[in-house]
């Protein structure tokens, strides 16, 4: 087990969050320089409230991925979870909007209470049901968050049609909320958002790193039956961290609700649960469980929206078709990373037998062929994108037939 | 698992001090960049302004939107862009008003976006509203194309809109859909509807003027939404054939519905029970009417709202009041600020019993297939 992560280890550094900072300094840098409008240096209030604005968002998810993922477990439902609990939100609000407000701009404190209130509650009731399936009827962690992934947003979008026919007289499969307050929470999301995300940060390093049960979080992850042996109630942790899961993504459902305006509970925030533990995984954590920090999933969070941000500056039109890419080979690269450490000191070969000389030119043909498809959109390269494709796929084949030749000659 | 005390908070602690630096860098950097208020600034270099874009945010991914970057490359050519310093870019939305937001706010960023239009994926949606007002309030000029904002609350986050009035083509598509089925000799059934959303505007506004045509004598059993996902477009019309025992007419909404519709009445061996009447004629949608699948299209023009996008946004940059006043003679009067791009109908071939003489002629042009194909062949096009 790696000494970072864990309440244990050494006086060693953080080495992983280290290596994160550097990572985020040097795709700020390199974007300004490599965007032809400079907009992180000539601009960059903007920028940052965008970075700040969708980190706080993934941020608060992923902090919840963080702590279930610490525990042993997996939850891929936070992503219909944030459309539930907006779904949620937007029908409270129209029960206690007038009978004709179909914009919801009459609902009064009561009303936005009573939502706000509600949507965190069904992300309490969707942990503890989590929980019952994993503790109680013994589904894998996978399976019981896989049901609710589909299960919810379906039943968010009957949820949805049922109440607005009962309240409006006619079905809608979305609810446009134009409440003042909720008005208000879009006008000042980013601080609102930063702030929230960063004092539940505060509190989940707490509660993972000064408390009992987060050393139990850690113990259950790292060797659930000698924890329960040791006498740690895992049941009682596992519900933690399955309530703190979906009530992280509850409250990012209200949040994302008021940040669209809409709570349409068909395509809200679908696939958001990749990329929280996406940023999760990218910040240290194990999915073998026992492993990551909050600050490591904080960092790992900003570095993602940083790079997903970097693409749209850099690829000035449908830079979203690059993303999926870019998160999957930024994962990839991370866990690799964080399994191998220091060249030379894990033991084990990137590249080696027959697999790993195949491997050598296919990652360097798909590493030219991304190079030559998103050097197209970018100015300084859109002339010679045959060129740089070659280029990119000639160095990457010469660097990782390099590693392969250190790696067999470090063996013999 | 080893407990030893002081080094996880320590750890921790630092790791927290890097991140409290790195938010301090970020802010940091903002003092001697940051641009005045509103956050608009002066470009970093000439360069960075040698040329200015104009963006097309669609609303999804639909082949509707391949005749319209057609028509951006056409209008671009035709009104010699390249010479202005001027590039023309188009930007397919993943179908989600959060899409739309993010993209907005990204564009704002970018000095050197100086157009967008959009077809707007909410009518009614305030978060995208307030980020086209503060692209507006930057400088940047915002059109609607195809699908406009709710008229009634938002006009002024928009100058012009570009597009069909949609209410007219329902009621083209229901007057054509209502002959075919008087043809058959039909006085009564069901129909239902198909689109990616029955709340967008465009779509409300074109199944409403369906509904206002067919009449009383049929019944509008359902209107569909499948959120621009095909396989569920698909399921939409399996299970629309199978809860409603007296459908006779399927009425496709948006260009993918067309052939969806046709391919499962024709696997499900069921074509002579329905009337098939749909909108946009995407290039499976012209195979399906070419095979006898499909009865009437009723057919945008996103190529030439494509064209008329660049020729409005360029006269707007350039201030060339003759062009905008040219494109919108009654500005300033009810819907002045809505140009047009008029509808074709489309039938297999004059023996249909579709007519020309059911629609007014200075708003729909009446063109059997082969006429359509010829002219998609012209401009290099595999639909509209």
């Amino acid at each position: 087990m790696p000494n970072h992560g864990s309440p244990g280890g050494g006086w060693a550094l953080p080495r992983h969050e280290l290596t994160l900072v550097a990572a985020i300094v040097a795709v700020f840098v390199i974007t300004g320089w490599l965007d032809p409008n400079h907009t992180y240096f000539a601009n960059w209030a903007e920028s940052r409230d965008i970075i700040l604005r969708n980190t706080a968002i993934l941020g608060i998810i992923a902090l919840g991925a963080a702590v279930v993922i610490i525990a042993g477990g997996i939850d891929l439902s936070a992503g219909s979870m944030v459309a539930f609990s907006a779904t949620t939100c937007g029908l409270l609000l129209a029960v206690f909007s007038a009978p004709d407000d179909r914009r919801l701009v009459t609902v009064g404190p009561l009303g936005i209470g009573v939502a706000i209130g509600g949507s965190l509650l069904s992300g309490l009731l969707v942990g503890t049901l989590h929980t019952w399936l994993i503790t109680a009827i013994r589904l894998p962690p996978f399976v019981a968050t896989l049901a609710t992934l589909v299960g919810l947003r379906s039943f968010a979008r009957a949820m949805c049609l049922f109440v607005t026919k009962e309240r409006w007289g006619s079905e809608s499969q979305q609810i446009n909320v134009n409440t003042p307050f909720f008005a208000w929470l879009k006008e000042h999301n980013v601080v609102i958002m930063t702030a929230t995300f960063l004092v539940l940060a505060v509190l989940t390093w707490l509660i993972l790193s000064r408390t009992v049960l987060g050393r139990h979080l850690y113990a259950i992850g790292g060797n659930e039956q000698a924890a329960r042996l040791s006498g740690i109630r895992t049941e009682n942790a596992k519900w933690f961290a399955y309530c703190f899961g979906s009530l992280t993504a509850a409250l990012a459902g209200v949040f994302l609700m008021a940040d669209s305006s809409v709570a349409q509970p068909g395509n809200l925030a679908r696939g958001y649960e990749l990329n929280a533990i996406a940023a999760a995984v990218v910040g240290g954590c194990s999915l073998q469980g026992g492993v990551g920090t909050v600050p490591g999933t904080v960092l790992g969070a900003l570095f993602l929206r940083l790079v997903i941000d970097s693409v749209s500056k850099l690829i000035k039109a449908s830079a979203d078709v690059y993303e999926g890419m870019i998160v999957g080979i930024i994962v990839a690269l991370a866990v690799t990373l964080t399994q191998f450490g220091h060249p030379g000191q894990s033991g084990r070969r990137l590249f080696s037998g027959s697999r790993g000389l195949a491997a050598i030119p296919t990652i360097a043909t798909l590493a030219g062929l991304l190079a030559m498809m998103g050097g197209a959109n970018v100015a300084a390269f859109a002339d010679r994108t045959g060129l740089l494709g070659a280029a990119v796929g000639g160095i990457t084949l010469v660097l990782l037939a390099t590693v392969r030749w250190l790696e067999g000659r470090r063996v013999s | 698992m080893s407990i030893a005390t002081p080094s996880p908070a320590r750890r921790s602690l630092l790791a927290w001090a890097l991140v409290a630096c790195l938010a301090a860098g970020c802010s940091g950097r903002t003092g001697p960049t940051t641009p005045g208020k509103g956050g608009t600034t002066s470009p970093p270099t000439a360069d960075s302004r040698a040329t200015r874009r104009f963006v097309f945010i669609t609303n999804g991914d639909d082949p509707f939107w391949d005749a319209c970057l057609s028509g951006l490359e056409e209008g671009a050519s035709r009104f010699d862009c390249a010479a202005a310093g001027i590039t023309v870019s188009r930007d397919v939305n993943n179908a989600t008003a959060e899409g739309q937001i993010e993209r907005l706010r990204q564009y704002a960023t970018q000095p050197d976006v100086a157009g967008i239009a959009i077809s707007v994926i909410q009518a009614d949606n305030q978060a995208i509203v307030d980020e086209m007002k503060k692209l507006r309030a930057k400088g940047v000029q915002v059109i609607t194309v195809d699908g406009d904002v709710n008229r009634e609350f938002y006009r002024d986050a928009r100058s012009y809109y570009i597009g069909t009035d949609n209410m007219v083509g329902g009621r083209t598509l229901g007057t054509a859909a209502k002959a075919l089925l008087d043809a058959k000799g039909l006085s009564t059934g069901g129909y239902v509807q198909f689109a990616g959303f029955t709340d967008n505007d465009n779509a409300r506004s074109r199944m409403n003027g369906v509904k206002a045509a067919m009449g009383t004598g049929y019944v509008e059993r359902d209107r569909m939404a499948d959120e621009m996902d095909l396989p569920r477009a698909r399921d939409n019309v399996r299970n629309a054939t199978q809860n409603h025992k007296d459908l006779a007419a399927l009425v496709g909404i948006w260009a993918y519905n067309a052939p969806a519709i046709a391919d499962v009445v024709t696997e499900a061996g069921t074509r002579d029970r329905y009337v098939i009447a749909t909108f946009d004629a995407a290039p499976l949608a012209i195979g399906q009417m070419q095979k006898g699948n499909i009865d009437v299209m009723v057919v945008q023009n996103p190529f030439e709202m494509g064209v008329r996008t660049v020729r409005l946004l360029k006269a707007m940059v350039d201030g060339d009041d003759a062009v905008i006043t040219h494109m919108f003679p009654d500005a300033g009067g009810p819907d002045g600020d809505v140009h047009t791009t008029g509808l074709r109908v489309v039938v297999p071939d004059r023996s249909s019993p579709v007519k020309e003489d059911l629609f007014d002629s200075r708003v729909v042009e009446f063109l059997p297939l082969s006429d359509f194909t010829a002219w998609l062949a012209k401009y290099n096009l595999t639909g509209s």
